[in-house]
């Protein structure tokens, strides 16, 4: 065997074992994007959400403002896509 | 150039290619999160639908039950007749139309009131209603209700670790928590799975689950704590005042 033929060997099964871990680890970040997130609701109560969102998205809160007393009463986790936040959730 | 050496060529060719292709993917993929806070337009169902949900459920069935399950745990529990009776008004208060019942628990496990409840109670007295729709607006399933210890703060844990949790606190209501290291005190979660409703319609499986502490001072067990798991994405939470 000639020092070409081990170098394209070398090369093509790095090639595969590279492909291999590029898939398993691609998997892994494009099942989630960690989010959190808290606020301190019309009681007084410290709330804290945590949840993942899709690869290619971003983490957005919508919540729900009391007026009267200027706190927020309720809120809801959403995953936004990244092109147009205000769309996706 | 041999056959050989041409085939060893192109599988060169094809590796790199390979090679540069994955490299660009791993690349493109890690992105960081950003937040966008939008005002959200509720109410898919009426004010009035949602405050007929809120009353439908006295939560006394559910109460009953999770009393009986903390009396069922034996004698690894400190107090277990006073945290029975403490799980058991905690849950019912949230059944009640009225927040008096509330602030009466409240008092009786030595937790000072949300602040708002004195300053504006007409207001609290208004939200009240909507305020504990996630539990007393949830089809509680009772016969799964379970108590669990928690050990070196870990508690109840649900099962798929994707899943959504939302975690309510107001430890400023509690003083003698900031007294002792996190953790360090007797505790047990009541864990009320059930189908629960959102103040925006969504209906949805879930699990709500109140952490009880035992107060050193007094042997008073007092809710600490409380967890919605399972909220779907988009569906608008109020957690109950606490």
């Amino acid at each position: 065997m000639n020092k070409t033929t081990t170098l394209a060997i070398v090369v093509g099964v790095a090639a595969c074992l590279s492909l291999l871990f590029t898939r398993i680890a691609t998997a892994d970040v494009q099942v989630q994007v960690d989010c959190s997130a808290t606020y301190k609701d019309c009681f007084g109560t410290t709330i804290n959400m945590e949840w993942t969102c899709p690869a290619g998205t971003t983490c957005g809160l919508a919540y729900v403002y009391d007026d009267d007393n200027e706190c927020i009463k309720a809120a809801a986790h959403r995953c936004f896509a990244q092109s147009n936040p205000g769309q996706v959730g | 150039m041999t056959l050989k050496n041409t085939l060893a060529i192109a599988v060169l060719i094809v590796g790199a290619v390979v090679l540069v292709f994955s490299i660009s993917k791993v690349t493109r993929s890690t992105t960081q999160p950003r937040f966008e806070s939008i005002d959200s337009a509720l109410n898919k169902r009426s004010v009035r639908d949602l405050e007929a949900a809120a009353n439908k459920n006295d939560l006394t069935a559910a109460s009953a039950a999770a009393a009986g399950r903390v009396l069922g745990l034996g004698g690894g529990i400190s107090e277990a007749t006073g945290l029975a009776a403490e799980v058991a008004d905690t849950i019912s208060m949230y059944g009640s139309t009225s927040p008096d019942d509330f602030l009466r628990v409240l008092a009786q496990q030595g937790i000072k009131p949300p602040e708002i409840m004195q300053s504006n109670p007409d207001w609290a007295e208004k939200a009240w209603i909507l305020s504990r729709l996630i539990v007393a607006g949830a089809e509680i399933d009772e016969s799964a209700i379970e108590v669990v210890e928690v050990k070196n703060g870990r508690g109840y844990i649900h099962p798929d670790p994707t899943i959504y949790v939302n975690v309510g606190r107001r430890d400023e209501g509690r003083e003698f928590l900031s007294s002792y290291p996190p953790g360090s005190l007797e505790s047990v979660d009541v864990v009320l799975p059930g189908t629960f409703l959102s103040e925006d319609g969504h209906s949805f499986e879930g699990v709500f689950v109140l952490r009880m502490t035992l107060n050193p001072e007094g042997a008073v067990w007092t809710f600490t704590e409380q967890r919605m798991i399972g909220v779907p994405e988009g569906a608008v939470v109020m957690m109950p005042p606490m």
